[in-house]
């Protein structure tokens, strides 16, 4: 892994959900390890959320989905990705999902999917995994 | 790993470590007289005596019971009514629905970005319509209903039920309800863009004006629950609910109102969290700190004015979603509190908070848990039944003088609005959740199932949940287009006009909302109009144009 580059990470939340709780800690946290975060907040779409993705030149695009909206908004943000040949970026989900739906949401692209209480070392190392040089 | 039989011995000699409350306060080993520093008359009072820290009536659950009710709302009105009459013939005494986000947004359903949100997360209100659907069979002048729409937009989910009231011919003098008139705290609950600050404060004093004039056995709900889950702490939750409410009663005499004309009708949403005698001793302290601020700083003179009357709720941020049955314990101890500490109503959080919306099930289990409460356990026989113990007596006094420290805080800085508008709260906010994480994080803080007795999720229990039709939310656009074209849309663009002309003077706004809603105007366009009127875009993301010029 390169030593002199951070990992850059996107955090957003998607759509009309204001539950910033998790997105707020997770963004503390991922940059206490060492990450450059992104916090791009409320009042997103699969657009703007790529839009910023590529603009910030980040590795990692981190969802925050507390209102059921995954397995609408999912879809739409993979189909993006591919149009825009960015399928190599991580793509990480966490929040209020149903374990039922996670293998679901896996088939459609999403890399992992972090349900609400997952320790937040588990996801720092996570990425770490991912991003290696 | 070693097995825990290999540490068994360990096991059994394990020790109780923590010594403070979730909130941080040290607390000794055992409690003496000593420690319960109070004069009965002055610190205690019997129950439904000044300063009702022991309650509010004299009689108690003897006198009327709480009022059972659980925050319902999802899909269509069409589901939210079916839940509604399901909980009722379940035993729910009470009714309580919540709007879904685009409405709490003050976006129709039809909003081009409301696509993802449409039902999830609540009822659709997009218009009188919708209301007249979720009411459908439901005797609007027998029930008591909470219309739960905490956002700076939920006057305008008020107007429509007080619309729908006039449609049939009720007395709205005779309604019973509540509404939550903070029009203030949601910005800290993802609602920031439903109203800027100004506008908020000016919307919801109107309101409680509007009520206190009108509808006078509607309650005006300060949701201090809304607030707590944020991750703050007790004390917090008690002085920042309490210091809006200051800065409102302040607005209502500016504009000419005795306190005793609507403070009567003040209520609360405490929250019922998981630190069991923290809460219990916060809520009879903020019981005995209300009546003595409504009547020392503000000189009102009806006992009524002086009840600190609370809608207790569950917390929902205590509860988790590893090993979720073993949220039915944390509600039920949650639970518990409110009855302990004598609140007027309850909801109980449901056990799968943290998966998905209630399913029918969850729901029901949230009511028979009031009702093991209310008629197994015994609970309920006396009013104030921790009075006099030395620990309870002791932290009910701490607690009173944490929270009017904090109070005195802010008003310091200026009051409450002042303390929004520098951004002041946000950080407490902030701070409050960071430490929060770090302290589970390290386990100072232990939540079972997720930092300590954590087992894999294959072998953790499958519940069912909700799942929320995306494509009835698609077909709810196609209802709004139709609606949009079949109304009377020279009396919408009439009483949007008027709206307006009233939203820039000082007059109450109120009437003229439930006008327009009588005439089916959408929520987008009444809290669009007001909006525009104080200054801001006519939508909150800068999509959409008004229907009608409003000049």
């Amino acid at each position: 892994m390169k030593t002199d580059r951070k990992i850059r990470v996107l955090i957003s939340k998607t759509g009309l959900d204001g539950h910033d709780r998790g997105a707020k800690a997770v963004t503390y946290f991922l940059r206490k390890a060492g990450m450059e975060v992104v916090y791009l907040g409320q009042f997103q779409t699969p657009e703007s959320v790529i839009n910023a993705a590529i603009e910030e030149g980040v590795d990692v695009i981190g969802l925050s989905c507390l209102s059921g909206e995954h397995m609408s908004f999912a879809p739409e943000l993979i189909e993006l990705l591919e149009e825009k040949n960015l399928k190599d970026l991580l793509v990480i989900m966490g929040g209020t999902i149903p374990r039922k739906e996670i293998p679901l949401l896996k088939d459609m692209g999403i890399d992992e999917v972090f349900e609400s209480g997952s320790p937040m070392s588990t996801i720092v190392n996570y990425i770490r995994s991912k991003i290696k040089d | 790993m070693k097995s825990k039989m290999d540490q068994i011995d360990d096991a059994y000699r394990q020790k109780i470590t923590d010594t403070k409350t979730w909130s941080g306060f040290e607390v000794k080993r055992t409690y003496t007289p000593e420690d319960a520093d109070l004069d009965y008359k002055r610190d205690l009072g019997d129950p439904g005596e000044y300063p009702f820290t022991r309650g509010i009536h004299k009689d108690m659950y003897r006198g009327k019971l709480w009022t059972m009710r659980h925050e319902i709302g999802y899909g269509t009105p069409e589901d939210s009514n079916r839940r509604l009459k399901f909980m009722v013939e379940n035993g729910a005494t009470g009714l309580d629905f919540i709007a879904d986000n685009p409405t709490h947004l003050g976006m129709d359903s039809d909003h081009p970005m409301a696509k993802h949100d449409i039902g999830r997360t609540g009822v659709p209100l997009s218009s009188l319509a919708d209301m007249e659907e979720l009411m459908d069979g439901i005797p609007m002048e027998r029930v008591s209903t909470f219309t739960n729409t905490f956002s700076a937009c939920g006057f305008v989910v008020f107007g429509q039920y007080i619309a729908l009231a006039k449609k049939r011919g009720l007395d709205i003098t005779k309604l019973r309800g509540q509404v939550i008139t903070d029009t203030l705290h949601s910005r800290y609950c993802g609602y920031a863009p439903a109203a800027p600050i100004d506008q908020a404060f000016r919307v919801g004093a109107d309101l409680m004006e509007y009520i206190s004039r009108n509808v006078p056995k509607w309650n005006m709900i300060f949701p201090c629950y809304n607030l707590r889950e944020t991750g703050i702490n007790a004390v917090q939750e008690v002085a920042f609910l309490f210091s809006i409410a200051i800065g409102f009663i302040r607005e209502l005499i500016r504009r000419g109102l005795n306190i005793d004309d609507f403070a009567g009708r003040i209520s609360w949403i405490p929250s019922c969290h998981l630190d069991f005698f923290e809460e219990i001793a916060k809520i009879r302290a903020e019981r005995r700190l209300w009546a003595k601020i409504v009547k020392e700083w503000f000189g009102a003179k009806d006992p009524r004015s002086m009840w600190w009357r609370g809608a207790a709720k569950a917390a929902g941020c205590s509860l988790v979603a590893q090993q979720p049955l073993n949220n039915i314990a944390r509600i039920s101890i949650e639970a518990l509190v409110a009855v302990l500490t004598g609140c007027q109503a309850l909801e109980v959080t449901t056990y799968d908070e943290p998966i998905c919306i209630p399913t029918d099930e969850a729901h029901r289990t949230s009511l028979r848990i009031q009702q093991i409460l209310a008629y197994e356990i015994g609970a309920a026989r006396v009013a104030d039944p921790l009075g006099g113990s030395y620990y309870v007596e002791s932290l009910t006094n701490k607690l009173e003088t944490e929270i009017m420290d904090l109070i005195n805080k802010i008003e310091e800085m200026g009051g409450i609005v002042k303390a929004i508008k520098s951004e002041w709260l946000d950080r407490e906010i902030d701070e409050a959740l960071i430490k929060y994480q770090e302290e589970v994080e390290n386990k100072e803080r232990i939540i079972v199932g997720v930092n300590e007795f954590v087992i894999p999720p294959e072998e953790d229990s499958e519940i069912d949940h909700l799942k929320i039709s995306y494509e009835k939310g698609i077909d709810r656009i196609q209802k709004i287009e139709r609606l949009k074209k079949e109304r009377d849309n020279g009396a919408v663009e009439e009483s949007l006009k008027r709206l307006y002309q009233i939203s820039k003077s000082d007059e109450n706004i109120m009437p003229y909302v439930i006008e327009a809603n009588m005439n089916y105007a959408t929520i987008g366009e009444i809290v669009g109009t007001v909006r525009v009127a104080h200054g801001n875009s006519y939508d909150a993301s800068e999509v959409l144009d008004p229907p009608f010029p409003l000049e």
